[in-house]
């Protein structure tokens, strides 16, 4: 073997020594990343899925961050021979050995060596064959991966479910939202409106705003369109009780405490021109008895809610009866789950068709409409010990 | 291989046994000193003066003795005391009649100063008029006398003694001198094990007197010459330069800097850094490398620096240990290199 075969063999290892300590250092970068990438994917996202505060780019442009700043370490930090030869001098224990052949490459010509300087080289290329040996096992990537890898990834790999059951979490707190908003404004009807909203805790917010708008599109829509279709003032019963205003305005305003009950429990916003609407759709509801046998059941929302529209003679029976109560049986739909006819809400008039009010909402309205009340019926089946009605 | 290249790695070979047997024929007459041993080793074929500190009667002058005996060199002795001369030490000329002529004419006398080893006994207690007489000697390998020079003979060393704790009437040496001395060393006290061996050894006689020449003057000089043939890379130059610069408060590692800025009011001059690499490549042969390590500098360091660094006087005044803060320097220079 020739001398600059020699010395081919020595900068071999050294430069193998290189690329070692540069994959150390990007393992090292990259796991630092990755575990500032992995707190900040846990923080911003669970932030972005529970209060939506972050949009989903946002977030994601902020996980990526940190292998980006880590990436330009890497490429900064790429070692020189000198370096390389100097870690290897540590790691090998060899005392500057390497140190000072490459030193003695790089200032000195083999034709001027001292026997000093040829010796040294000698005794470096010699050494750095074996020790290129032992190199070439620990260049394996996996070996330079510190032992905290697997829990970065059970970390991260965590993480990643749990966002993914933070977002069902999510959609049950703000059913539990709703059920409580509800169940407070039963308690208390004669609170204001904007009571309602305080029932509602900033956690669900955005979701709560969500459901209510597409539920109101819907509910408006139809009420619309079946208050054009109902005849206010066919009933002579109507102006008989439109002749008692102060009796009407009692009824009404019960009425609307009522419907503001049933919109709040799916999430509706009150208004001034749907309260209006609805006014006039509850007076008309009260005698109106048209409604055929077969609409009394409805399975058009997953099979979930079940319709007891009561007849309408029924329904004038009671108001005749409870007349005195100033109260309008407004409970013309009840929900299974409802463990008493008081507790049963009502929603929207009788009059609706209710088949045409459900094919008008969307499939993510009757989904929520159906969590909902299944939410309402496992809580009236707690308080009443599990009776069922 | 090749012939030279094979020549010399015998001669390293040669240099770390040759080494290893000098310290052990030291050992045999000075016992539990064995780093003060190899210290004084180092410092000899570096070509170096020490400064020998201890108490008195732990065998410093007998260490000069036996030295002499174990290099076959001549040994001369200067007791310094206040009254002491330069010319007693570095000879003078005096009035000679020749018996063939009836001229006479003035002859330089050479003084003590002009042996190979050179024990300058308690040199604190000279005045600083004679310990100046040993600058000239000491640095340039000659001493002048009415205008005319003369060369010291080659290898030339000076062992200085001094006694730390009588400094009554004493002359502490100028930092000019300090600097030239190579090492400082400190002669502890012996162990109980030690003290042990050297009743056996020296109660009844002079182990000195028993030791024999295992290294020869020219052996000495070959030796030295090997020396000088060690390879230094740059990047140890660069970490010598760099221990150097930390005893100036100026390193990477901000808190020994401040510390430093604090402590040292001077730190440690050039000739120190030349005095560590070449105490580093007799230390590297020793270990039978022809190139110096870290590790070379490490163990050089502190003998060379210690007399080198000059404490503010607050802290002189605060008891600081210059020793243990040089320490951690050197500590500090090491993790950081």
């Amino acid at each position: 073997m020739n001398t600059d075969k020699k010395n081919t063999v020595f900068i071999a290892f050294i430069k193998s020594m290189r690329t070692r300590l540069w994959l150390e250092t990007t393992v090292h970068y990259s796991l630092k990343s990755l575990w500032a990438a992995a707190v900040l994917l846990l923080t911003f996202g669970f932030i972005h899925i529970l209060w939506g505060s972050f949009s989903g780019w946002l977030t994601f442009i902020i996980t990526l961050s940190p292998l980006f700043i880590a990436l330009i370490f890497i490429i900064k930090s790429h070692p020189t021979l000198a370096l390389a030869a100097k870690i290897a001098d540590r790691r090998f224990a060899t005392r500057a050995l390497f140190c000072s052949a490459l030193d003695i490459i790089n200032n000195s010509s083999r034709s001027t060596l001292s026997p000093a300087q040829a010796l040294v080289l000698d005794q470096a290329i010699h050494t750095s064959a074996q020790c290129h040996q032992r190199l070439k096992y620990q260049n394996h990537a996996f070996t330079a991966l510190p032992r905290s890898s697997p829990l970065l990834m059970a970390i991260l790999i965590g993480g990643f479910f749990l966002l993914l059951q933070a977002k069902n979490l999510r959609q049950t707190i703000a059913l539990e939202n709703i059920l409580n908003s509800d169940l407070a404004t039963e308690d208390t009807t004669a609170e204001s409106v904007t009571s309602e909203k305080e029932g509602h805790p900033d956690a669900s917010r955005d979701f709560v705003l969500q459901l209510r708008q597409s539920l109101k599109t819907d509910a408006d829509n139809l009420i619309s369109k079946n208050i054009s279709t109902n005849n206010l003032n066919s009933n002579s019963n109507s102006d008989k009780m439109l002749s008692h205003t102060d009796h009407h305005n009692t009824i009404k305003n019960s009425q609307f405490k009522d419907i503001d009950s049933g919109r709040k429990s799916l999430g509706m916003t009150t208004g001034k021109k749907t309260r209006g609407q609805l006014a006039g759709t509850v007076s008309a509801t009260n005698n109106n008895n048209t409604l055929p046998k077969d609409k009394i059941h409805t399975t058009n929302v997953g099979q979930l809610i079940e319709l007891k529209i009561k007849n309408s003679q029924n329904s004038n029976t009671n108001n005749n009866a409870n007349s005195n109560n100033s109260s309008v049986d407004l409970s013309d739909f009840s929900f299974p789950g409802s463990a008493d006819k008081s507790s049963s809400r009502s929603i929207f008039s009788t009059t609706i068709n209710q088949s045409d009010y459900y094919a008008h909402l969307t499939p993510e309205a009757n989904h929520y409409i159906a969590r909902y009340f299944q939410a309402l019926n496992a809580n009236n089946k707690s308080s009443t010990g599990g009776k069922q009605p | 291989m090749s012939t030279s290249q094979k020549d010399f790695s015998d001669q390293v070979e040669r240099f770390k046994t040759d080494a290893a047997l000098f310290k052990q024929t030291l050992g045999k007459a000075i016992v539990g000193q064995p780093q003060l041993i190899s210290d004084l080793f180092t410092a000899i074929l570096s070509g170096g003066h020490v400064l020998l500190e201890g108490l008195p009667g732990l065998g410093k002058t007998h260490l000069s003795k036996v030295i002499a005996s174990a290099l076959g060199i001549t040994l001369a002795r200067v007791q310094c005391t206040p009254d002491l001369m330069p010319s007693d030490i570095t000879g003078s000329e005096i009035l000679i009649t020749r018996p063939e002529s009836i001229e006479q004419s003035f002859e330089f006398r050479h003084g003590p100063i002009f042996s190979s080893l050179v024990l300058v006994d308690e040199i604190n207690r000279a005045s600083p008029k004679t310990q100046a007489a040993l600058l000239e000697a000491m640095q340039e390998n000659q001493v002048t006398h009415a205008g005319k020079s003369y060369a010291l003979p080659k290898p030339f060393w000076i062992l200085a003694t001094q006694n730390p704790i009588e400094l009554e009437g004493t002359y502490p040496l100028p930092e000019a001198q300090l600097d030239r001395f190579l090492f400082k060393l400190k002669v502890d006290f012996p162990s109980a094990e030690s003290l042990n061996q050297l009743i056996d050894l020296t109660l009844d006689e002079q182990p000195a007197d028993k030791i024999t020449t295992v290294l020869s003057h020219n052996r000495i000089q070959e030796m030295m010459t090997l020396c000088k043939e060690v390879v230094i890379a740059s990047e140890i130059k660069h970490a010598a330069v760099a221990l150097i610069l930390t005893t100036h408060g100026e390193s990477s590692d901000a808190s020994i800097s401040a510390s430093v800025q604090q402590h040292i009011r001077y730190g440690a001059s050039p000739r120190g850094l030349q005095a560590i690499l070449r105490a580093a490549r007799v230390h590297a042969l020793c270990g039978g490398r022809a190139h110096v390590a870290l590790e070379d500098i490490e163990a050089a360091a502190l003998p060379a620096l210690r007399h080198r660094i000059l404490l503010t006087l607050e802290s002189e005044m605060t008891g600081t240990d210059s020793e243990q803060f040089l320490k951690d320097i050197i500590s500090t220079w090491k993790h950081l290199n």
